[in-house]
């Protein structure tokens, strides 16, 4: 008997001296230390940072709509309560998708801070390759902290990823800092070193687009004046002689840099933007004013809009079955229209002015400006702006760059409501601020 | 055996007595001839003694006698007359009176005492049928038993039994597991009838506890129980109805009505921020996979996989509360276990028990709501308080074609069924149980319905005195038809209440009106198709040896197999199809979760009044899950509802997951004079989810029992009949924290321009282990007046360190939030129960009260930051506070000039911002439980079982959409009371659809008290006399009707203050968000046994 007693506690001890088979490893996920071993890791890590610009407070749907919504181009016509305090600049700490166009961003930050990390470390790539990938990555960063600064003015600078929990915490540095120490360095860095291939990725033009757009901000108009000029005249880019086109399926010849979404990889822009009827939700509506404000003649109001019984609404992305419209970051319309303001700005040639409000507004199928006021071009340079990128996230950030903003804007009573609430998440839980 | 022994007894002395005859016989035979001549006998004695007669007899004969003076009493007197009668004739006269053989060979008479055969005219047969005294139903399997013999028999299948006795002084022994035993004498032979009486302290005596069975009197770790006469009586149709309100320190709550979904149990509050806190369940043994396996959102609502187990089919349900009854189950115990022992067959007692009902259901509540010139009204005036236009005319308003009463709409009376069938039996060496059960309910708003198909079979064999073996296997089928409910802008029941009455149901061609600012429920219900199935399959067989006496290794394994596929259509005639031009999903999971189970007990031999008690075992239990999800759009036609139909695949994704545990454990249960109990346990459990620097935790326990009423020194008072004090303490661990938690991790699929993309997903942390809680728990139990009154008391105490928690981190850093072990809770409560006996006569009346007294408290969590603006109702995670408060403004009245709502100023900055806002309320409840009323009186019998729930507060996420005056959504009848013109006096603010003042921001202002009571279940049945049901061939048969949900007594102005949009999510609970109603429901059944 107790031979058979030995005999069944060695079967149950055997069962028992199998730990090891607790090693189980995941089947969707990679240890981060295994992630980027290669060249072809980066490459997937890099396809990684654009995803970002993906994120629903991003591109995809949040940061376009902000513009919109804060600015007098539209009104809150669904049911989202904090698109509803958006529309009213009743913007309090914990509003969700400011909170959402936050970390979205941040998101890309640190996939790309994560790339450069591992990029430096990847010793089998030769140099000037290892060159290429850093200006494209910092290219990206670049635009991240533009928008961050135009967005909430002071925030955090994070160069480097977050590999541990010692890295959290990073106060605010100013919004001058962030462009200058930040976005002008990286895009110096970049500058001349990518190619000029694929808009739906960095490219030279795209890099002197975002310098323009960053002097523009900036208020040094020869900067502004010259990167404007540059992507105008050398980047191959022409503007699109048929406004509507801009907003088909087909990539524009005009186009200097848009966020690719696919079928398997859609937005919600026409979800947001189609009214109910039409299976949308109708959150962003464009207002009146804006529709009035376009010429008779103008077809961009054509191309723009439509009418869904008695709603209009936003035509320039219309896939809401699967979200597959690309998103413009920059194309070269904009260009035109920064060099005109910069010229304004710096008393520059009446003329030079007049021929690139001229060059948009003669594609709309309207008749040239022959205004010779500065500040009357300034005006007109802003209404154009208005009507050519409307609903393309820019008309709220063009009223804080021109502190316009109190004076168009009924809800907008003071410049300190130019700059969003750090977003309360961020404030709990960042003890640098 | 003793009869047995009685048998051989009898043959051994009738085998000697045939031996002495022919021994005596033998030198006889020699002498004897054929052709004896026939001779003739004349006697005429008159009591004379015996000696004289033979004397007499030899001489007028010629024969002699041949006896034994021991055997023949020559004494005796005889009296006798023979009138020349053949010898042989007068000497049966002579003899057999006195009990004497006799034999003649050759002149020679043997004279032997007669046989003592058993007389047939000194026994009789009795005959008899033995009943269950409350049940009136027939017992099978009684051990009748002739009192002071081995004599005795069983009882056949209806109960009924015969047996030879003495015709004077038999005295029967009428003995059964589970019952009193009864001595009856026998006065006659008529048949006789005979009630045992059930023994309750017996029949409850057993409670299942982990790893083993526990004499309740013994008990020393806090269990509470739920039998399966309970759960019978209980007429529901899953098990976490039947648990809710049932015992105390466990809390049910049904997040929704919506036939099949999952409910939220917690035991002993909540002990977990991040983790989860619903308890382990076990199922003979084998912990089972419980968790939501739909890929498809359904808002908070997840399916309940426990509905797959077939009510009918659990013997008992054992909740293990304190450490010591937990620690057991080591790292998976903190949220306290939850076993379910199925039915298997007894010896000698086959049964076959069939029982159905047959129901319908209503809504409890509808909200009112406006109607069409209400609702213009006050669109009209939102406009206006903007400074816009009215949005309609008065023309409109007067002339409108339209009010659509949408609630009436999508609601109906549905119908609940159901259908089961059990055989049980078997004899000493082998034991059966089979059953099968159809279960199917339509809810109450369209487009859902629930079925479930369940079939079970377990056999246990004795294969010898050492080896046992034993297997069980159940499957079930279940069957939801859903709708999308809560957080959804697709949901029928939201968009019933949202939708104005302004937009017809059809249009005027027949088709679905679509023209409101919501899809059309009426639509949704008929043509949104959201189907899900789940097969299960549930096994475990089992070897028991019995090594020597007292130690027995067991092994067992155990599986739960689940099959769950989802299917969901979305027409492109209704307004999400359409959007999509027709879309589908397809998903479907399987889960395999086995485990072997090796133990070794030890039962010492109990030396004095010492007894000893010892396990150890070993569990490897193995997790596998594997998934498929697809996406399709682009239908050709609304009827084709498969992806192959689909021109465009959106979204295709297969995923996998595996988790592994081992454990070791072992208890020690020692015993003095079943006076004073001492009990160590614990578990080392090792993960594959625990971070590499903490692969294996250990998790022990201790407790102690003093069983007081057995001091002899101390002088118990009469009336207590029993008193035990119990205390213990220990650790347990939560490990329900995500696989792989503890890796830095890249997620892959962040693809761009459709090339494949890795990111960052996150940061990885390789101390991260399971959340540890110590509890300390003081009980008392105590029985009076000979058990009439039960009380039982608790007292506990449970602090959970190391919260599993996603630590909220800056989302400035790429991350939103990082796995850690930060953070104490505490939990601390009472409870209660009292069962009492109140009338024990004719007329019965039972009832049992329990009470369950919580307090959960954040101790610490990381650096004291809160966890802020959670879900709907803006929830709170904050040191002090209970976990999930409701934070957000207070709202003080409306401002008589301005019509806005005024909110306190907090801080006095002059501002309301984000500083001012305060806690304003707390979903969870001062004191829970529920109130049970037994009423019998002959034939009738009467259940109301009551739950409970006080000083709760809901979050009526409703009314932030429904009574906030802004925007397109209907409003409810409430706004009628509006703020119209400065002056007004009223609690509704303004319609105003900018809305400047926020009046709709998250304040106390939708914060109400949750409180309620009950009446969830009235049963009154009728059991049918023997005589009756026999006549029809059954044994026993009782009918019944049964109303669920009958009333709540609430203040809540909501549907239900049950409700909870977020389902178990433990951060969000207490919110009400447009979630599917509960139903009333009336039912009539029969339970019938063969």
């Amino acid at each position: 008997m107790k031979t058979k007693i030995v005999y069944y506690l060695a079967i149950v001890f055997a069962l028992v001296s199998c730990e090891s088979a607790l090693d189980v490893y995941p089947f969707q996920s990679l240890e981060s230390g295994q992630a980027i071993k290669n060249e072809n890791d980066l490459r997937f890590a890099i396809n990684g940072c654009y995803d970002a610009f993906q994120l629903a407070g991003y591109y995809n749907r949040s940061l376009v709509l902000f513009s919109e919504l804060v600015s007098d181009n539209a009104y809150n016509g669904g049911t989202i309560i904090e698109y509803g305090q958006l529309n009213n600049h009743v913007i309090l700490e914990d509003n969700t998708v400011i909170s959402g166009i936050w970390s979205a961003i941040y998101i890309g930050i640190n996939r790309v801070n994560t790339a450069l990390y591992h990029l430096e470390r990847l010793d089998d790539i030769p140099s000037d390759r290892k060159t290429v990938y850093e200006a494209e990555l910092r290219f990206m960063r670049a635009l991240h902290y533009y928008n961050l600064a135009i967005l909430f003015g002071d925030v955090p600078i994070r160069l480097t990823p977050t590999l541990s929990l010692d890295d959290l915490h990073v106060p605010l540095s100013s919004q001058a800092d962030v462009l200058n120490d930040v976005v002008l360095a990286d895009l110096e860095f970049a500058e001349g070193k990518l190619e000029n291939v694929n808009p739906k990725r960095a490219t030279n033009t795209a890099v002197n687009a975002l310098l323009a757009r960053l002097h523009q901000f900036r208020g040094d108009h020869a900067a502004a004046i010259s990167y404007a000029t540059e992507v105008i005249e050398n980047s191959g880019r022409i503007l699109d002689p048929d406004y509507a086109s801009l907003f088909t399926d087909q990539v524009s010849m005009e186009s200097i840099f848009e966020i690719d979404f696919t079928e398997q990889d859609g937005n919600r822009m026409a979800q947001y933007l189609f009214p109910s009827s039409m299976a949308g939700r109708y959150e962003v509506a464009p207002e009146e004013n804006l529709l009035d404000a376009y010429e008779a003649n103008d077809i961009r109001k054509e191309a723009s809009f439509s009418l869904e019984g008695p709603d209009p609404y936003s035509i320039k992305y219309n896939d809401i079955t699967y979200g597959s419209d690309n998103v413009y970051v920059f194309r070269l319309a904009e260009m035109y229209l920064v060099r005109a303001e910069a010229l304004a700005r710096s008393n520059g040639d009446i003329s030079d002015i007049h021929s690139d409000i001229n060059a948009i507004r003669a594609r709309a199928s309207l008749e040239p400006v022959n205004a010779v006021d500065y500040d009357e071009l300034l005006l007109i340079i802003e209404r154009e702006r208005r009507l050519e990128f409307a609903f393309e996230g820019h008309r709220w950030f063009d009223l804080v760059r021109t502190n316009r903003a109190v004076e168009v804007l009924d809800k907008v009573t003071s410049a300190d409501q130019y700059y969003l609430p750090i977003p309360l998440s961020e404030t709990n839980t960042n003890e640098a601020i | 055996m003793k009869q047995l022994l009685l048998f051989l007894e009898i043959e051994t002395k009738l085998l000697m007595r045939i031996l002495l005859v022919f021994l005596i016989l033998l030198p006889l035979s020699a002498r004897s001839g054929a052709g004896q001549p026939e001779t003739h006998l004349s006697l005429d004695v008159q009591n004379k003694e015996l000696k004289e007669v033979l004397s007499e007899i030899e001489d007028q004969t010629g024969l002699s006698f041949v006896y034994s003076e021991q055997d023949v009493d020559l004494a005796q007197k005889v009296t006798i007359k023979a009138d020349n009668e053949i010898t042989e004739v007068a000497f049966g006269k002579l003899f057999d009176s006195l009990q004497i053989d006799f034999m003649i060979r050759n002149n020679q008479v043997l004279l032997v005492p007669a046989l003592e055969e058993e007389p047939p005219n000194r026994d009789i047969n009795i005959s008899g049928t033995i009943y269950c005294q409350t049940g009136n139903f027939p017992l099978p399997g009684v051990n009748v038993m002739l009192q002071g013999t081995g004599r005795g028999t069983v009882t056949n299948v209806s109960g009924e039994f015969s047996l030879e006795v003495p015709s004077e002084g038999a005295v029967l022994v009428f003995s059964f597991v589970g019952y009193k035993s009864k001595e009856v004498p026998v006065s006659d032979d008529e048949p006789m009838t005979i009630f045992l009486e059930e023994d309750m302290e017996l029949l409850e005596g057993v409670v299942v506890v982990g790893y083993g069975r526990e004499s309740r009197k013994l008990l020393s770790s806090s269990v509470s129980d739920v039998g399966a006469e309970t759960l019978e009586r209980l007429i529901v149709h899953d098990l976490g109805s039947a648990l809710q309100g049932r015992a105390p320190g466990i809390q049910v709550t049904q997040n929704s009505g919506m036939p099949g979904a999952a409910v939220t149990t917690r035991v002993r509050g909540i002990s977990s921020i991040n983790a989860g806190a619903e308890p382990l369940y076990v199922i003979d043994g084998v912990p089972m996979v419980t968790q939501n396996l739909g890929r498809i959102g359904f808002g908070g609502q997840s399916i309940n996989t426990l509905s797959d187990i077939n009510p009918n089919d659990i013997e008992s349900v054992s909740i293990l509360k304190d450490a010591s009854a937990t620690a057991i189950y080591g790292a998976r115990g903190s949220n306290g276990v939850i076993l379910i022992t199925t039915k298997r067959g007894q010896a000698y007692a086959s049964r076959v028990a069939f029982s159905s009902s047959f129901g319908f259901q209503q809504p409890v509540r509808t909200l009112d709501l406006l109607n069409t010139r209400q609702f213009m009204e006050y669109r009209n005036e939102a406009s206006m308080n903007d400074g816009g236009s009215p949005v309609y005319t008065q023309e409109q308003i007067n002339t409108w074609p339209h009010d659509t009463d949408w609630q009436s709409e999508i609601y109906r009376t549905a119908p609940l069924h159901s259908y089961n069938l059990s055989f049980s039996g078997g004899d000493t060496n082998t034991q059966y149980f089979i059953s099968g059960s159809y279960f199917g309910q339509e809810g109450i708003a369209i487009g859902t319905d629930y079925e479930r198909i369940n079939g079970r079979v377990s056999l246990d064999q004795q294969v010898n005195d050492r080896i046992k073996v034993g297997a069980s296997l159940s499957l079930s089928r279940s069957y939801n038809n859903r709708i999308d409910g809560d957080q959804s802008l697709d949901g029928v029941v939201p968009n019933a209440i949202a939708l104005p009455p302004i937009y017809p149901v059809y249009n005027e061609d027949g088709s679905y009106n679509d023209d409101g600012p919501y899809g059309n429920p009426v639509n949704i219900g008929h043509l949104h198709i959201d189907d899900a199935y789940n097969w299960r399959t549930l096994g475990n067989s089992y070897a028991q040896f019995r090594l020597l006496d007292g130690l027995t290794y067991e092994f067992k394994y155990g599986l739960d197999y689940v099959n769950f596929r989802e299917h969901s259509y979305y027409p492109m005639t209704t307004r999400l199809g359409s959007r999509y031009n027709g879309l589908g999903l397809e998903s479907a999971s399987e889960v395999l979760q086995h485990q072997i189970i090796n133990n070794i007990s030890y039962l010492a031999e109990p030396f004095s009044d010492h007894y000893l008690d010892l396990l150890v075992g070993a569990d490897f239990e193995s997790y596998q899950r594997r998934n498929n999800y697809m996406r399709g759009q682009d239908f050709p036609d609304p009827q084709l509802q498969y992806i192959a139909s689909a021109a465009t695949i959106v979204f295709a994704d297969a995923s996998g997951r595996d988790a592994k545990l081992h454990s070791y454990y072992g208890r020690a249960k020692y015993n003095i004079d079943n006076k004073y109990i001492f009990t160590l346990s614990g578990r080392y459990d090792g993960s594959s989810r625990f971070g590499r620097n903490n692969k294996f935790g250990f998790f022990p326990s201790g407790d102690f029992a003093w069983r007081i009423s057995e001091e002899t020194f101390l002088s118990m008072p009469a009336w207590l009949s029993e008193l035990k004090l119990r205390l213990s303490h220990g650790v347990t661990g939560n490990d329900k924290i995500p696989d792989f938690g503890f890796m830095a991790l890249f997620s892959t699929g962040n693809d761009y321009e459709t090339r494949p993309g890795i990111t960052p997903s996150s940061l990885g942390n390789p101390d991260l282990k399971w959340e540890t809680t110590h509890q300390t728990n003081v009980g008392i139990d105590a029985g009076l007046l000979a058990e009439r009154i039960i009380v039982s008391a608790d007292f506990y105490y449970k602090r959970t360190s190391d919260l599993l928690f996603s630590r909220p981190i800056p989302s400035s850093a790429g991350f939103s939030s990082v796995l850690s072990n930060v953070g104490e809770i505490e939990n601390k409560g009472v409870e209660l129960v009292l069962h009492t006996q109140n009338i024990d006569s004719q007329f019965s009346w039972l009832s049992s009260v329990n009470m369950t007294f919580n307090r959960n408290k954040v101790l610490s969590l990381y650096n004291d930051q809160p966890l802020d603006d959670i879900g709907r109702g803006s929830q709170r995670i904050e040191v002090g506070e209970p976990v999930g408060i409701f934070y957000g403004w207070e709202a003080l009245g409306v401002d008589p000039t301005t019509g806005d709502i005024v909110f306190a100023d907090i801080n006095g900055d002059g501002i309301i911002d984000a500083n001012d806002r305060v806690k304003i309320g707390s979903p969870h409840p001062l004191v829970h439980g529920g109130v049970t009323n037994d009423f019998h009186y002959r034939n009738i019998s009467l259940q109301v079982l009551v739950n409970y729930s006080y000083g709760n507060d809901v979050f009526n996420g409703v009314r932030r959409y429904a009574e906030v005056m802004r925007g397109l959504d209907n409003q409810t009848t409430a706004i009628l009371d509006r703020w119209q013109q400065p002056g007004d006096v009223t609690q509704i603010p303004r319609a105003t659809n900018a809305d400047p003042n926020a009046n709709n921001r998250v304040s106390s202002r939708f914060v109400e008290d949750g409180s309620y009571l009950k009446i969830k279940s009235v049963r009154l049945g009728y059991s049918f006399n023997r005589r009756v049901s026999e006549r029809i061939g059954l044994n026993n048969m009782q009918v019944y009707v049964v109303a669920q949900n009958l009333y709540t007594f609430t203040k809540y102005s909501g549907l239900d203050p049950e409700l909870n949009y977020a389902g178990q999510d433990i951060l969000r609970m207490g919110t009400d968000f447009y979630t599917y109603p509960h139903a009333r429901s009336l039912s009539v059944g029969i339970q019938i046994e063969i």
